[in-house]
């Protein structure tokens, strides 16, 4: 099992794993990944961007999910890969999002992705965004996996 | 009715009716603070930002507040760069289901390219 209160990876160092920057950062912690499940969450800051009525809009919550499936997909690919290739997920396809319910300023969303399926270059995640009391969001999502950068050497 | 990006990150410049689709030409804000993180130096419309336009595009023209009640498909078809692309057009097809409810599907286009597409439900907010 994961264990949510210990973060491997948190803000600034998890900016290593998105192209994201402030103010679109939308994940601050990575948990690890297990059996193919990972883990990440994200503080509902009062200066987030993607704030409406208070609440991590709809918007919010999808980009919550998009870059919870870039930030395991570059962890799978740098722990696997023995190249010094720098990869990275194109989000390109959401599917079979449905959406349950939002969370407040001050509240920790989690988000976990299931990889169901994964090559040299594509991925499907299956997500879900949730809090510790109810599910706001379950989804699909499928992914390019693009090189980010090469070394040269 | 207080909407998140329209008139902010976006604007509404024309709105048509054609056959049974609902077209807007908008403008894009290419100074938005969305694009100091997204990307920094090269500007990415947001997939999410084009899913929220597309729905403030159906509340103006059914004047109702909407919220996503689930997104059958969305595809990223082509990125949208801000700075080149200030304009695009969205073609929405709504259809009532019911009282509260609408399907939605739409595309946002940049001149002839397909950029996103989108079928969807959404729901009046109380």
């Amino acid at each position: 099992m994961i264990e949510l209160s210990k973060p491997l990876v948190s803000f600034p160092e998890i900016l290593e794993y998105l192209p994201q920057r402030p103010p679109m950062v939308m994940v601050d912690s990575y948990y690890g990944s297990f059996n193919d499940e990972a883990y990440t969450s994200l503080y509902i800051s009062r200066d987030n961007i993607l704030l409406e009525n208070d609440e991590l809009s709809e918007m919010g919550m999808m980009d919550f999910l998009a870059q919870s499936g870039i930030v395991q997909m570059g962890n799978m690919t740098f722990i696997t890969e023995f190249s010094k290739e720098s990869k990275m997920g194109v989000i390109c396809q959401f599917k079979n999002f449905k959406f349950y319910s939002k969370a407040k300023i001050g509240e920790t969303i989690y988000g976990k992705v299931n990889k169901t399926f994964s090559n040299e270059t594509m991925a499907s995640l299956d997500v879900e965004a949730f809090t510790e009391s109810k599910i706001l969001l379950k989804g699909t999502i499928n992914a390019m996996i693009i090189n980010n950068e090469t070394d040269a050497d | 009715m207080k909407q998140m990006l329209i008139n902010n990150f976006f604007k509404i410049i024309e709105h048509t009716q054609e056959n049974e689709r609902a077209i807007f030409i908008i403008e894009l804000n290419k100074n938005h603070p969305i694009y100091e993180g997204h990307f920094p130096g090269s500007p990415i419309v947001p997939g999410v930002c084009s899913i929220e336009i597309m729905k403030e595009c159906a509340e103006f023209y059914l004047n109702t507040s909407l919220y996503y009640d689930s997104i059958e498909q969305c595809k990223f078809l082509s990125p949208i760069d801000p700075v080149k692309t200030a304009f695009l057009t969205i073609s929405l097809q709504i259809i009532s289901l019911n009282e509260n409810e609408y399907s939605i599907s739409g595309t946002i286009l940049n001149q002839l390219t397909h950029c996103v597409s989108i079928k969807s439900k959404v729901k009046k907010k109380a």
